[in-house]
């Protein structure tokens, strides 16, 4: 879990587009740079978790258009807002749809630094619930009712006498959920199971 | 040509003028500015009704007949003393009594209807004969040798020892005349002055007034250079012993004129005519005795012959004889029908408060008027003032920005650059200078920032406002350029007392620009056409939709594109920053704007605000 994520960065102003590359691969960061918000949103994949570096004033969709778009597609993306003036009001709106940060330009390498490890963080949680959604989904309805009641902190012998099924046939599923969940063991399974649960 | 009065010693026996038109002061001005504006139909009335109904018919006892006395009174009255004793005689009823009367005098008279007769020369026929419906009865034969229709010239004298021969030679002399009308006089010799081929300008004429005796004394004595006299006239004094012929000589001298001299062709002799108000016999009776007089004692009289050729002499003169006696005409009649000139007058005088009374009530209407002007003016003032706030905010934003974005390059560049050298070379002098750069980057954009927050505006506070209110307002704004450019705007605001939540003045900018948009739009594209605002309740009933539309072309598609861009007009004027001030207007005041067109041709610019009711429900 600690490959490196890219940053797109949004940014129709080319002079400080490529400013910003060069300072996010001073800090060691693959970039991917776009100069609009149309651009943007019809050429990134979705599915691959990445930090977004987002101004708001662009030509066209503004950046709050292309946020609201990328929330509705409910993509793994950190989203850090950039913008020229810093208004309360805006910051304010930005995070209630979901920013990890808004930065005024012109923005420092550390607070960049710190809001970018923020943005790779949430990226990584939503693509790692994603996934263990993804196992989820694949479970059979019976390996289903063991997780759940293994993460209930349930034992094989409590679990078997409330399904009405043998000890060693809970012991088998359990394995295999474990398995199928790609956690370490029971007790991973358990803390994974209960991150998609709540 | 100048205008003077006659010498004094050589005015013997100056003939008494005939009863002049008094001068009617102030109230007669007045009057004649009346009957002016009332113009031809006024003349027309009061000139029917001195022919039909202004007098009683004259049939007999004392008449009064005007005759010309171009040598003075007593000469006149000796001259045609034998005449009218002879009509005495042959029509008893009546007693003639004869008055000696100047040009003016005739004139007059005949206006006012105070001679029943009148004897005058030919000229004065044709001005007056039209206007006042004068029966010629008889034409005089002063000379069996001539025509009645050939018996009038005037002759232009100059002394004889002088040395003109020609009628230029005179051009700049003093030359001496009777009047300006007459007849065997002047008139006749004006069209023989302008054939010398000069600007008649040129001569220098002295109208000196009658008796003619007064010119050639004034010539003999070289007061004048030469003299303009009837024909005749200087000869009947040579035989009168009163100057001696030899003295003078005649200038341009055309066919003799009863054994005359004459300067001029032959127009027709003197005429008798009858005013209207004589009756049909009495003038019957008068014209029969005229012809009947046989010539010996008395004058000797024809059938009236046609003055035609007087007339065109008139029409080569370019004088009117309608239109040159017009205001004397106006001025008689005034006198006689003095009772429709008091109804006239009184008229005048309500009419004339009237006026007065108009003019105070415009007065007073127009300070209220001022007064609103000036409130006008001061809103006008605020809202500029307003605007231009908003106008230098909106640029310290755009500024900001703009400026922003290569001070964020500056600072990425710096510390991208640190970090490089931290990594490869940590020891490198490069490494603090950088890093400054990247703070001073950071404290220009901390200026900037500050800059942008002084001039921004608190965000206004809320009120009800009346949209027909707020439109009447702009309107009266807007006005002058709507008239400029021919167009029409118009509302339909339901209900009719829709309103608002905003703040007044910011509402009020937001429509002006709107308008103010769409009129730039017209004034680009060079045409007329309409504005239409239209207010509605949203779906959502605590808004009220707003829709301005007009029909001057419309966005282009580069303008829709982005119609909140500063610094991106379409205009050639103005910073294109109109529709981003009005937009954030409305976003302060928790509104919304969408930019469109409609099929139609034009724009459609929508606007959404909180509803007034709104205001009540929180409350």
């Amino acid at each position: 879990m600690s490959e490196t994520l890219a940053v797109h960065l949004v940014d129709d102003d080319a002079g400080v587009a490529e400013a910003c590359r060069y300072l996010l691969e001073g800090l060691g960061l693959a970039v991917i740079d776009w100069r609009s918000g149309e651009d943007f949103l019809a050429g990134v994949n979705l599915e691959e978790p990445a930090a977004v570096l987002l101004d708001m004033r662009l030509p066209g969709i503004d950046g709050k258009a292309v946020h609201e778009r990328l929330q509705a597609a409910d993509a793994c993306l950190g989203v850090i807002i950039l913008t020229g003036h810093g208004d309360v009001d805006m910051a304010v709106e930005s995070m209630k749809r979901g920013a990890v940060d808004f930065l005024q330009k012109p923005v420092g390498a550390e607070a960049l630094d710190r809001a970018l490890a923020s943005a790779f963080a949430r990226a990584r949680q939503c693509a790692g619930d994603r996934r263990i959604r993804d196992y989820a989904a694949a479970l059979s309805e019976r390996e289903r009712e063991i997780a759940r009641r293994v993460s209930q902190g349930l034992t094989n012998r409590e679990i078997a006498e409330a399904l009405h099924i043998a000890v060693r046939t809970v012991e088998v599923h359990r394995s295999r959920v474990v398995e199928k969940m790609g956690a370490a063991n029971s007790a991973e399974l358990a803390a994974l199971w209960q991150r998609i649960e709540t | 040509m100048r205008y003077s009065t006659p010498s004094k010693p050589f005015m013997p026996k100056h003939p008494t003028p005939a009863p002049r038109i008094r001068r009617a002061g102030l109230q007669g001005a007045l009057l004649i500015g009346l009957m002016a504006l009332l113009g031809p139909a006024a003349a027309a009335a009061a000139h029917a009704a001195s022919t039909d109904g202004g007098h009683a018919s004259v049939n007999a006892g004392d008449v009064t007949v005007g005759i010309l006395a171009p040598r003075g009174t007593a000469h006149t009255l000796e001259q045609w003393q034998a005449t009218l004793d002879a009509l005495d005689e042959s029509i008893p009823r009546i007693s003639i009594q004869a008055r000696a009367m100047t040009l003016d005098g005739i004139a007059a008279a005949v206006a006012q209807g105070q001679v029943d007769f009148v004897l005058t020369n030919p000229g004065q026929f044709v001005l007056l004969g039209t206007p006042y419906a004068l029966s010629w009865l008889a034409t005089l034969r002063s000379n069996p040798a001539n025509s009645a229709r050939a018996a009038l010239g005037s002759v232009l004298w100059v002394r004889a020892d002088s040395s003109y021969r020609r009628v230029e030679q005179l051009a700049e002399r003093r030359i001496a005349a009777v009047h300006e009308r007459a007849f065997g006089g002047y008139l006749l010799m004006r069209p023989e002055l302008q054939a010398a081929g000069m600007d008649i300008d040129a001569f220098e004429v002295d109208f000196v007034g009658y008796p003619v005796d007064a010119l050639i004394y004034q010539l003999r004595d070289g007061q004048a250079e030469a003299a303009i006299m009837p024909v005749c006239m200087l000869e009947q004094m040579a035989s009168e012993g009163l100057v001696k012929r030899s003295d003078f000589r005649a200038l341009a001298v055309d066919e003799p004129l009863g054994g005359c001299v004459s300067s001029t062709p032959a127009y027709p002799d003197w005429t008798f005519a009858a005013l209207p108000h004589v009756s049909e016999a009495l003038t019957g009776d008068m014209a029969r005795s005229l012809l009947a007089m046989d010539g010996e004692d008395t004058a000797r009289w024809g059938a009236p012959v046609s003055a035609a050729r007087v007339a065109t002499l008139f029409d080569d003169l370019a004088v009117h004889p309608l239109g040159e006696s017009l205001a004397t005409r106006l001025m008689d009649t005034l006198q006689r029908y003095w009772h429709y000139s008091v109804a006239a007058a009184v008229l005048l005088a309500l009419a004339l408060l009237y006026h007065a009374w108009l003019q105070r009530k415009a007065r007073r209407h127009g300070r209220a008027l001022e007064a609103t002007q000036l409130a006008l003016r001061e809103r006008e003032r605020e809202l500029a003032d307003a605007q231009s706030l908003n106008v230098s905010g909106e640029l310290a934003t755009t500024l900001a920005h703009e400026l922003n974005q290569p001070l964020a390059a500056i600072r990425h560049y710096a510390e991208g650059s640190v970090l490089r050298l931290q990594r490869e070379a940590p020891d490198s002098p490069l490494l603090e200078p950088l890093s400054r750069i990247g703070h001073e980057a950071d404290r220009g954009a901390g200026i900037i920032d500050q800059a942008r927050q002084w001039v921004r505006r608190d965000a206004p506070t809320p009120e009800r406002l009346s949209l027909h209110g707020l439109f009447d307002h702009v309107r009266a704004l807007a006005q002058p350029r709507l008239q400029r450019l021919d167009v029409s705007l118009t509302r339909s605001i339901a209900p009719d007392d829709l309103g608002v939540l905003g703040n007044r003045l910011a509402m009020e900018q937001v429509l002006g620009n709107l308008i103010g948009n769409s009129l730039d739009a017209f004034e680009a594209a060079r045409r007329n056409g309409w504005i239409q605002i239209d207010a509605r309740r949203a779906a959502d009933p605590d808004r009220v939709t707003l829709t301005v539309r007009d029909n001057a072309g419309g966005f282009s598609p580069e303008r829709l594109a982005r119609p909140f861009m500063p610094l991106d007009s379409t205009r050639a004027q103005g910073m294109g920053l109109g529709l981003v001030i009005t937009r954030r207007l409305l976003q302060r005041q928790g509104g919304e704007i969408t930019v469109g067109n409609h099929a139609d041709g034009g724009a459609a610019i929508t606007v959404q605000m909180p509803a007034a009711e709104s205001l009540e429900a929180a409350q």
